[in-house]
Order: structure tokens, then sequence, then C-alpha cells
């Protein structure tokens, strides 16, 4: 009831302390005056009237004390002072305490930026209720219209089943065309995310059936951008794909699916008279499982799904969704098994952190135990134990907490530049944050060690107490061995962990240099790759196929390109489109054991703008135009596989993408290009004419600059110039699809690489300040030496033998642990054993170079005592 | 201290209030109150009284101000507060409860 007033007491007590006690004396003095008075009335002498008054009050200093502690803030008090001492402690050794606090607030600093980065990408939630629920169904994209409505049916594990695929389509805002990266789901998507919509309305029943007026749900992000945060945008219209589309809804601030990049959620149409229904298939499933369902359930479920789907359909064997059946859950889907690579970044996180709290702690060893003499005297003059223990404890809560502060701006910093400098997965940056309860946690675990490593000389000095000044007094010339041997145990674990780091970090280096070093097959330098879109909705066929004809030409003709050329899919980046190939001479091969393979359709000059090179036969020529012969060419891995030793030139096949099933010629081999990821296997791929195929929808158009970055802005101007209801979607260098495919790897390696230097930087000045300390403690021990006739030369080998003592042992002990802990490294590795000894030795030379560096200029110092000095000093 | 009317340990809050809910008054006179209106079988450490009221001021039981006396000279008064009538009448309740009981006790026979 009182809470308040208690506390705006305590409040006052403490900012207005010193008017509060000269008020106390003032009514002490009263009250003496008062008692003399009466007393005097009653006949006592002034004088003896007032010695009884004092006498009758009791000790006025005490009883003040007593109303001064009734006031309740003694233990503030006495912590600001114990504060201002250990401040007053910190400032007379600066050096230690700006390696101290420096180091550890760069350890604090990083640990958060990096995890925070690395919580955000792979930890965090998606912006989903419940997202562990969410199940994708296998046979990705690979879903028809009418087999979704049929699994809706027939499932009894999810509460909610939605169909989805991601599209690229055109934007037309104030007359100008964007693509933009839209999803296309069932009525069912978001109430199975369950997501509600910021503004208006999400899907809903009957939205994806035909006849439904055209709609759109739009991001909070495109609102913003695209719509000006417009109040009314709902019921606004878009022009999306040529035809005009009504916004409904606009989702929270936050919300994304699958990714950022998307923007735009319509309806997709599900209507049975078409083909996307009954036979492409192109779908994703996704389902919200039933809550307290057990594994084993779902996947009978599941199970069951795929037998009802095999009576129901005939699928080929390329195709059969009886097999695999299972579910993936939806995160692992969007962003792969990204679990390992958290634990080992956590876990090289944590080293760095501790490693800098081991800094801390040798320091403040270092300190107590310089202090030995004065906390001996100071408990033979009777302070507390208590007291003593506090003023360290809070010496060691000081440091801490300046290097939280100081670590709180290089948290941010560090953060931002991380989210600058990665390779981050498409819109994702938006979504990361610094971490502040990562902060905390940091700065607590530092504060849990800094105490702890605080109080353990704290038992020693009270045991000291007994033994008193003397024995302290006759063990000051020589340093005691007990601190020493904590010292070095301190350098010998921070090595090791140092060097489990930097080791790590370089074999990273080395596989990623592994990686860099795989053929893709073409040649990535100075090659942009623009996306082309031209809807068909507003262009049709024949004008496509002049448009990309035009382009190419015009673009080829562009002064400072070398060579252009255009593809449907570019490799590494864009998978799918695959189909079945009937091979002629392989009977072999039929009744659906027919191969699959990649189909892209590409321009003549494709290859040589990839500077993809041709092994066998020709490339395609102007002259394989719309009524000469049919002719493809197909990679080398799909002649050697189809027709082992022999030349597959002249050889024919049909494939699933033309309307009317043709045999075509194999003309020429293209050299193995990289199709999907840098390392596996590589699928098979075939090649077609674009000007023997139906000009599709969208495309890359591949332009190589000649020994320069080709002129990307004059491109796209001539794109435009050719035809304006073109979308130019997304641009970017071959180099950047190189680097996105190994992307992975890089970011470990990157992570990996700042956590290294870091530990090799924290590590050193480790080494230093114990060096350095030992070498003070020992100013006496060198002083008699040099007297009695040691060459500096020999101290000078001495201390530095000594120091690097621990940080040898160290390297062993983490060399030893690398190895151990190699096998759970391996996975991330390609082309270097987790036990690399190029990678340790280089480790080990790092911390023993870094170690003889520092021990040099303490060292040297010690060398350069002076006997006499030294010895008045003691 | 020490002597037969000392205050019982932990009454003296009582005491305090309740001289105080009478009338606001300075520390001196809340000593001599005590004493007078007990017929001196109670007697405060005159000092320790300072200790006492500041606690209780921070509890938000009293209010203090600086007044003039009737000698002109200026002392800090004591004064309840409501919340401090509230804790009175607790301070009474829990006496009188306290009290009756060890009477009972002293009067038992057999």
């Amino acid at each position: 009831m009182s809470l308040r007033s208690n506390l705006t007491f305590r409040l006052r007590a403490l900012f207005l302390g010193d008017r509060m006690s000269r008020e106390l004396s003032d009514e002490v003095a009263f009250h003496q005056a008062m008692e003399e008075r009466q007393l005097v009335e009653r006949g006592w002498l002034p004088d003896a009237a007032a010695t009884e008054a004092r006498r009758r009050f009791g000790h006025v200093g005490r009883e003040e004390q007593r109303a001064r502690d009734s006031w309740g803030i003694g233990p503030v008090v006495d912590a600001g002072g114990d504060v201002r001492v250990a401040l007053r402690q910190l400032r007379r050794r600066p050096l230690f305490t700006v390696l101290g606090v420096g180091t550890l607030a760069l350890g604090i600093g990083a640990t958060v930026a990096l995890s925070s980065v690395v919580v955000g990408l792979l930890v965090r939630p998606m912006p989903v209720v419940d997202e562990a629920r969410l199940q994708v169904f296998w046979s990705d994209f690979n879903w028809r219209g009418v087999e979704f409505d049929f699994v809706k049916e027939r499932q009894h594990a999810f509460s909610g089943l939605a169909a989805y695929s991601n599209e690229s389509y055109t934007l037309r805002v104030n007359d100008r065309s964007a693509t933009v990266l839209a999803t296309v789901g069932s009525a069912e998507l978001f109430d199975v995310l369950e997501v509600r919509p910021f503004m208006g309305r999400a899907f809903r029943v009957g939205d994806d059936r035909p006849g439904a007026a055209p709609i759109a749900v739009v991001s909070h992000g495109f609102w913003q951008q695209e719509l000006g945060g417009d109040p009314d945008a709902v019921g606004r219209r878009i022009e999306v794909d040529g035809a005009s589309v009504e916004v409904v809804g606009v989702m929270p601030r936050g919300f994304y699916f699958p990714s950022p990049a998307f923007r735009i959620w319509r309806p997709l149409t599900l209507d049975p008279a078409t083909e996307n229904y009954q036979g492409n298939g192109w779908l994703v499933l996704v389902g919200r499982e039933r809550a307290g369902l057990s594994r084993g359930e779902l996947a009978a479920d599941v199970q069951a799904i795929a037998t009802a789907l095999g009576k129901r359909f005939t699928y080929p064997e390329a195709w059969d969704k009886t097999r695999g059946a299972a579910v993936t859950p939806l995160r692992e889907y969007t962003r792969g098994a990204s679990k390992p690579a958290v634990l080992l970044l956590q876990t090289a996180v944590l080293l760095v952190l501790l490693i800098a709290c081991a800094n801390v702690a040798a320091l403040l060893l270092a300190r107590t135990t310089d202090r030995r003499e004065e906390l001996a005297l100071r408990t033979a003059l009777g302070a507390g134990r208590g007291r003593l223990v506090r003023q360290i404890v809070t010496e060691s809560v000081v440091m801490s907490v300046l290097a939280g502060g100081l670590g709180t701006g290089l948290a941010g910093a560090g953060f931002r530049t991380l989210v600058a400098q990665l390779p981050l997965p498409d819109g994702l940056e938006d979504t990361l944050a610094v971490d502040w309860t990562l902060f905390a946690l940091a700065v607590g675990l530092s504060l849990v060690l800094g105490v702890v490593v605080a109080l353990a000389p704290v038992r020693s000095l009270v045991a000291g107490r007994r033994q008193g000044l003397g024995g302290e007094r006759s063990a000051g010339g020589i340093a005691a061995a007990g601190p020493r041997r904590v010292h070095n145990a301190l350098v010998v674990a921070e090595v090791a962990l140092a060097v489990l780091l930097v080791a790590g970090a370089a074999m990273f280096t080395r596989s990623v240099g592994r990686l860099y070093a795989i053929d893709a097959g073409f040649e990535a330098t100075d090659v942009a790759a623009i996306d082309l879109v031209a809807p068909t909705r507003v262009m049709a066929a024949a004008e496509r196929a002049t448009f990309f004809r035009d382009t190419i030409e015009r673009v080829a003709a562009m002064p400072g390109v070398r060579a252009v050329g255009l593809v449907t899919r570019l490799p590494l980046r864009d998978g799918g489109w695959q189909g079945t190939v009937t091979i002629e001479d392989r009977p072999d091969l039929r009744d659906g054991r027919e191969p699959n393979a990649l189909f892209r359709v590409v321009s003549p000059a494709y290859l040589a703008a990839m500077g993809i090179a041709v092994a066998d036969g020709r490339a395609f020529a102007a002259t394989d135009g719309h009524g000469a012969p049919a002719v493809a060419m197909v990679s080398t891995s799909f002649a050697q596989t189809m027709w082992p030793g022999r030349s597959p030139l002249g050889r024919r096949l049909q494939h699933t993408f033309d309307d009317e099933p043709r045999w075509v010629t194999i003309v020429g081999v293209a050299e193995e290009t990289r199709m999907t990821r840098m390392t596996g296997d590589n699928p098979l791929v075939l090649y077609v004419p674009l000007a023997q195929s139906d000009a599709p929808e969208g495309a890359v158009l591949v332009v190589k600059g000649a020994g320069a970055a080709p002129p990307v802005s004059a491109v796209r101007t001539a794109v435009h110039d050719v035809d304006a209801r073109v979308a130019i979607g997304r641009v970017t260098t071959l180099d950047a699809v190189v680097a996105a495919a190994v992307a992975e790897p890089l970011r470990l390696r990157f992570f990996l690489s700042v956590l290294g230097g870091l530990a090799l930087v924290i590590g050193l000045v480790g080494i230093y300040s114990v060096v350095s300390y030992s070498v003070t403690r020992r100013r006496a021990e060198f002083g008699i030496r040099l007297a009695l006739g040691a060459s500096p030369g020999r101290i000078l080998r001495d201390v530095i033998g000594g120091g690097l003592m621990p940080v040898g042992i160290g390297v062993v002990a983490g060399a030893l642990g690398t190895m151990a802990l190699g096998s759970t490294m391996s996975r991330f590795l390609y082309g270097v054993a987790p036990t690399d000894m190029a990678s340790l030795a280089a480790a080990a030379a790092a911390l023993l170079t870094a170690g003889a560096l520092a021990t040099l200029i303490p060292a040297v110092r010690a060398g350069r005592t002076d006997p006499v000095q030294a010895l008045r000093a003691d | 201290m020490g002597t037969d009317n000392a205050v019982i340990k932990g009454t003296l809050d009582l005491l305090i209030l309740k001289v105080v809910s009478l009338a606001s008054m300075h520390g001196w006179g809340i000593a001599q109150r005590i004493q007078a209106i007990s017929e001196d079988a109670l007697s405060v450490q005159q000092g320790s009284l300072y200790a006492s009221l500041h606690r209780l001021t921070r509890e938000g039981w009293l209010e203090s101000a600086w007044r003039d006396t009737d000698l002109g000279r200026r002392a800090r008064f004591y004064g309840l507060t409501p919340a401090g009538r509230t804790q009175l009448e607790a301070e009474i309740e829990h006496w009188t409860r306290l009290s009756r009981g060890v009477a009972r006790i002293v009067d038992a026979t057999a």
C-alpha cells in the first residue's frame, strides 16, 4: 500500500542524502537542547544539564548512523563505494583494463552480432502459426490439380491442406513494367498457414475455382512501396500479368511465404477443363498436421494417401508418386536442413566468448594476486571477509558491465557489417535484427564467469589471514607458484580453443577453395544474366519469338558485348523443367523406363556466351530454323550414359515438351555443365533450338562482355525499345550465381574466419597480459639474478621460454581436440579431411607466432631490469 | 537499557504511532509523552527513537514537516498518515491479543 511512498523516501535519501543528514543533526540538536532546558528548569546547573542531556540521549554518532541505516539505502551506498573503488583500481592499470575490457567487449559484440544472424537465418521460426506442424508433401512442384483435390478428400492426418506454386509475373505500375515474384495458392493457403491479413481479407472458398474474380493479396512491403501505404488500398486494382486484378487484402508486416522475395499471393485456378488441372504437375502440397498426432500415425496416413493415388492414377516410372511417400517439415523444405550448421556456428561463437572470458579471468586473477598484501593488511585491520569479497566481485562485475556497454555498440556495428557482407537468401536480410536476448545472455555469462574466477583467489587470501603479513613479505621477493599455475592453465585453455577455431576456419577456407576449383562447365567471368518475361496473355507466340530474335540481334551488335544467348533456365540457379526422353535406338528404355533429362531451349549463341565448349559435332546455327529438320544437342553425360563408347551424332529421340511427338536428331554434344549443385550427381541435359520450339514466356538473356562487365543498363534500354510490354526481372552476374551455389559453405567460411581471427587476437592479448604480469611480479628475482651476473639475454630467453610453454601445451591440446571433433566437421567440408594437417599446421604456426609476439615485449622489458631499482622497490 | 521499565521489543512502533495519533509532535515531545502517559512506567532510550521515527516515515506511516515550536525554535514534527492509522489499528489489535494471551497464562490457576 505504501510501496510508492517507501520508494520515494529511499530515492530522496539516495539523492538528497546530505540534506537529510543535516536535518537529522538539526533534529538531534533540538532534542538535546529541549532536554537540557527541561533539566535546567528542574534546577540543574547548566553544565551538568548539558552533560546529562547528552548522557540520556546516548552516542550521537551511533544513533544518527542507526537513523541513517533505517533509510534503507545502505547496500546501495556501499555498492556505490565499491564501484568507485573498482573504477579507481581499473584506472590505476590502464593497459590491463583496456585489454581486458576491450577483448571482452569484442567477444561479446562479435558473439551477439554473429549469433543474431545465425538465429535469424536458421533458428527463428517462419512468420506462421506453429511452423513445426506444417508439412510439405513429397514430389514438390509436381502435383496436378486433380491430384490435389483427390488427396484433400482422402487425407485424415491434416487439419488443412493447400496447394501452391511460384510464379514470376509482370506488374505494371505507373506505366513501368517490372516483374514480381508471386505465389499462387489454393483457397485454403492462408487458413493452413493460420495467418490473418492486416487489412481486408485473404483467400476464401471458391477463389480458386473457374469463374472467380481475379484478386490478389499483397505483402506489407508491397502495400508500402507500390501502393504508397494507401489506407484504402483494399479494393484498388493493379495490373498483374496483363490483367486488371483487385487487391483484396494486405498481409501483416513481417509475414512472408514461402520466402520474403514473394510479394503477391493470387488464387490458383483449379479448372478441371484445363491441362493445368488434369495433366501438368506443377504444384506443391502443404498441410497442417493435426495436433497430437504421432510420427507413426502421420506416416501411416501419408502411406495410405500414396496407395489411394496409385489406385486412382497411373504413373510412369519417372513420376511414380506411390513411391517415396513422405512429408518434410516446411522449414526444412524452404531453408534446407540447417541444424548441423547452426550447431557448428554456435559452438564456435561460444568458444570465442569463453576465450574472452578466460582473458578477463587472467586479468582479474593478476590484479587480485597483486593486491594480496593490501588485502591481507585490510583483513588484519579488521575489514570483514564479506566486505573484501564484495569488493573483488564488484570489480569483476564493473569490468563485465563496461565490456557489455562497449559490446552493444560493437554488436550493432558488427551486425550491420555482417548483413551487408553475407550472401543472404532473397529478401531475408529484412527479417534479421540484433537479438538483445542473446546480448543479455552473453553479458550474463561473462558476469557469472568473471565472478567465479574472481572469487577463486579469495579463499587463499582469507586463509592467508592466519599467516599474516609476515608470511606475505617473506614470499614477496619471488612470485608464488599457485596463481602462476592458474594463469598458465588459463593460457593453455585459451590457446587450445583458439587452435580449434583457427584450424576450423583454415579447413573451411581450403574447402571453399576446392569448391570454387570445381569446373562448373561454364565461364562465369563478365557474364550478366537478365531475366525476361514476355507475358503470354498480352503477347502471342509469334510476337514473343520476334521479340527474342530481335533482342538477341540488337544486343549482339552493341559495343562491349562479345556474345549473347538465350536460355529458358540458368544453370546452377534454376532447376526443374525435366521430362522423359524416348530414344530411338534404345528400345529397352520404354514403358516407364524412359530416362529423365533437363530440357533447355537455347539460342544458337547461348553456348558461346556461356563459354560452354562443344565436345562433339556442332552447336546450333541460324539455319536450324522453323522449317529445317528438328535437331538437338545433349550433354556429355547424356551421350555417355545412352551410347557408351559410341558417337551420339545422328541418333534420334523424342521428348515430352513437344506438343506433337516428333523425332529430333542429335547434331552435337555440349560439355558437361553443373545444372543444380556444385557437387553430387549432375542431371542429363537436352538442348533444343529456340527457333524450333514454342517461344517461351520467360527466359534468361546471357550477355558476355568483351573483356569487361557487359553494359547492362544499355541492354535494359534495348530490351524495352524492342518491346515495352516485356518485363525485366532479376539481373545478376554468373559470378553471383556461382557464389550463391556455394553460399552455405561460403557463409560458414566467413563466420569461422571472423571467429578464428577474433580468437587469435584475443588469445594474443591474453598471452601478453599473463606474461607481462609475471614479468612484473618477478622483477625482484630478475634484479637479483642480473646482480649476480646473469646476462640479459639469459633472462630474455627464460621469459620467452616460460611464456611459450603453456602456449605450446595449448597448441598440442587444441590440435588433438580438433582431430577428435573432426568427424562432426566432415559433413561440411568438401575435398578437405577434418584432420587436414595443413590446416592444423597453419593454426599451430599462427598461435605460436602470436605467442612469441606476445611474450617478446615483456621479455625485453625483463632483460632491461635495473637490479638496483628492482630490489629497492620491494 | 536493561532496566525494568525498558520498552518491550517491537512495541516501540505501537507507542510512537499511538502518541502521534493524538497530536503531531517532535521527537523529544514523543519521548516525553510516552514517559508521561505511562506514568513513567516506560522509558525510551532517547537516541534510539530517531531510527524508529525515520523507519516509520519510510514505511509511509508517519509524515513530517519542519515547524516553529512555541519557544520559537524550529523542530521537525511528526504526524500520522492514513496508512499509519491503519497500521496503528493493526498494531493495537495485535497487542491486545498478545497481552490478553499473556494475561491468561499468568492468571491461570492449576
